[in-house]
């Protein structure tokens, strides 16, 4: 691409958009700084186009991650009041970070007893718009705009790369996957979308459980994940992951967060087994994850069995039913299903 | 895209102090005539109008914006004056308030309705073989038609094809193109269907052809062949045939 003749308004003008990266001669990385900062600034912005956002207006919802980062940002350019509910998770650096962009921060101690700190989140979220009637709740599980954000990655994509055998990403919301995929299907209606979740969570099936594994996977279903977007999902440990992270670190220089990892492990196996050209996202950096992911330490006390100098696993254990008690690195196809028809399929079957 | 087999020529005949004329059928070389005699700094000025043109009206093919340039070209001759293209544009879109882009050599995304050049592309069209065909039916007026409100999906989709056509402009790769092409027909025929493409849509790879094009309001469409292969072509303006269209046409474009 050429270099533009303008210079940008903005650091989410500047920066929302990955830089697209050849990791292998089929196989290219989309590396996001902060993937979330391009849903938060569209549904921010597509909000105040529609007179939902105005001067008075409080921005408020609920995180641990790095949507209220991008969330942050947003508010902190568009001058807007935004107050975000988290958990413990959020404290730290992150903690800093968002309160030195001018948002309002709330942590809830006590997980509720039914529904643990999501329910007991959302709960002070209701309390907030309460408190404030002039609000806008972004909601990125539920509203289109997340989603449609990634149009401009799409196209993107389609101008630097070109025609996309397989689009690789972790899913959250499913907002990345979908309104890439979709947008990108416009073109390449060939396109397979590989989904990238961890165990116990319940996007792709499996019940929801404890996971070490965060970013990726959630405990709810949201509405903006679209199961029939997918042509195979695959579950990721956060062992498998953690060594993928440090590998693309490794290999190519590429200091990425832990999802990157997830998808970047697939997205190899995809491009040493099948033919075409794999895109694969990656949502965001790893300074974030210094104390963690790189760090050997920790991450000798999390997974005692990862030996980070050993080969990568190159290919997943594939099944052909929703693992229930899964571990480690599985991929089942999905074939563009609703969650609704694999379950039945599955229970038809059995 | 270029169509070389038509073409509008209009002949301008300079009066001081008089009215434009044309006639009743020409009321659009007229307004843009006078657009033109405004923004040459000639208000003073009219003359007569007279346009020749062998392009079938009312089908898409832009026959109306072919007279508007024509004219505007022919006033700002008869005055010793050139006019860019987007100059060309603005007083096509006040002449006739939605307007095809056909002033412009080079491709551009343009706005028909306010003459707005949302991009220009500094690259020529790649070269391929065009079998287009009228499929007759009611005239269409561009204007009465109601403005077409793409939904948000649509406007997502229409981010990446607007990559995808970047690309295939750069590289001069027509298969691209003619990609992009067929998803925009796809989006066109839930608004403005042409009964017949469904099944051009549904066939044309088949026939080893790379693509669908159509006008975005009018009754012509196209099959997009890969440059001189006859084959492709051959077997399109079968299909086209049988489907009942009036008229078939065969062009290259990209080629000098
Ligand atoms: C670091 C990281 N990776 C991946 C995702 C998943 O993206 P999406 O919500 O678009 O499915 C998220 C979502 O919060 C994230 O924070």
């Amino acid at each position: 691409m050429s270099v533009s003749v303008e210079v940008a308004s903005d650091v989410v003008e500047a920066a929302c958009l990955p830089r697209l990266i050849r990791l292998a001669p089929n196989l290219v990385g989309a590396a996001f700084d902060v993937m979330k900062m391009l849903p938060a600034a569209h549904m921010v912005d597509e909000a105040i186009r529609e007179g939902r956002i105005g001067p008075g207006t409080t921005v408020i919802d609920t995180t641990s991650g790095t949507f209220g980062l991008g969330l942050a940002m947003v508010c902190a350019l568009r001058g807007l009041r935004l107050h975000l509910v988290s958990d413990p998770a959020v404290e730290g650096f992150l903690a800093q970070r968002l309160m030195d962009l001018g948002a309002e921060l709330t942590v809830v101690r006590e997980p509720a007893a039914d529904g643990g700190f999501q329910a007991a989140r959302l709960a002070v979220v209701e309390q907030l718009c309460a408190r404030y009637p002039d609000h806008f709740v972004p909601s990125q599980y539920g509203n289109v705009n997340n989603p449609l954000a990634y149009a401009a990655v799409a196209e993107q994509i389609a101008q630097v790369v070109g025609d996309v055998a397989y689009l690789v990403g972790p899913v959250g919301s499913g907002g990345s996957m979908c309104g890439t995929a979709r947008a990108l299907r416009s073109v390449f209606p060939s396109l397979r979308a590989v989904g990238v979740d961890t165990h116990h969570s319940r996007l792709f099936g499996q019940q929801d459980g404890p996971r070490l594994l965060r970013g990726l996977g959630n405990s709810l279903l949201p509405s903006n994940l679209d199961h029939t977007v997918f042509d195979e999902v695959h579950w990721v440990d956060a062992s498998p992951a953690y060594a993928a992270t440090r590998a693309l670190h490794r290999q190519h220089a590429l200091y990425m967060g832990p999802t990157s990892g997830a998808a970047y492990l697939v997205a190899k196996h995809l491009a040493r087994r099948r033919e075409g050209t794999v895109v694969t996202l990656l949502p965001d950096a790893g300074h974030r994850y210094e104390a963690t992911v790189y760090d050997n330490t920790w991450l000798a006390g999390v997974c005692p069995d990862l030996r980070l100098d050993d080969r990568l696993p190159t290919d997943p254990e594939m099944v052909t039913a929703v693992p229930m008690r899964g571990e480690g690195w599985q991929a089942m196809a999905w074939e563009r299903r609703s969650l609704h028809d694999v379950l039945a399929d599955q229970d038809g079957k059995s | 895209m270029p169509f070389p087999l038509f073409a509008s020529t209009a002949c301008f005949t300079p009066v001081q102090d008089a009215d434009v004329e044309g006639g009743p059928l020409l009321w659009k070389a007229v307004r843009s005539a006078e657009e033109t005699l405004l923004r040459i700094g000639a208000p003073d000025w009219g003359g007569t109008v007279e346009v020749h043109s062998t392009i079938p009206r009312g089908r898409g093919l832009g026959s109306s914006t072919a007279d508007v340039v024509a004219t505007a070209r022919a006033v700002a001759h008869a005055f010793g004056r050139r006019l860019s293209p987007q100059e060309i544009g603005e007083i096509a879109v006040a002449a006739e308030a939605a307007s095809d882009s056909l002033m412009f050599d080079l491709p551009v995304l343009f706005a028909q309705r306010e003459a707005l050049t949302l991009e220009a592309f500094p690259h020529s069209l790649p070269p391929f073989t065009l079998i287009g065909a009228d499929f007759g039916g009611s005239d269409v007026d561009t204007l009465a038609a109601p403005q077409i409100r793409y939904d948000a999906r649509e406007r997502a989709d229409f981010r990446a094809l607007r990559g995808a056509l970047r690309r295939a402009l750069h590289l001069g790769d027509s298969s691209l193109l003619a990609r992009v092409s067929t998803a925009s027909t796809v989006i066109n025929q839930r608004y403005r269907p042409i009964a017949q493409v469904d099944a051009l849509l549904a066939e044309h790879a088949s026939w080893g052809a790379m693509g669908i094009q159509v006008a975005h309001s009018g009754t012509v469409a196209g099959v997009i062949c890969p440059l001189g292969d006859m084959d492709a072509a051959k077997r399109a303006a079968a299909r086209l045939e049988s489907l009942g269209a009036m008229e078939i046409w065969r062009f290259d474009v990209g080629v000098c």
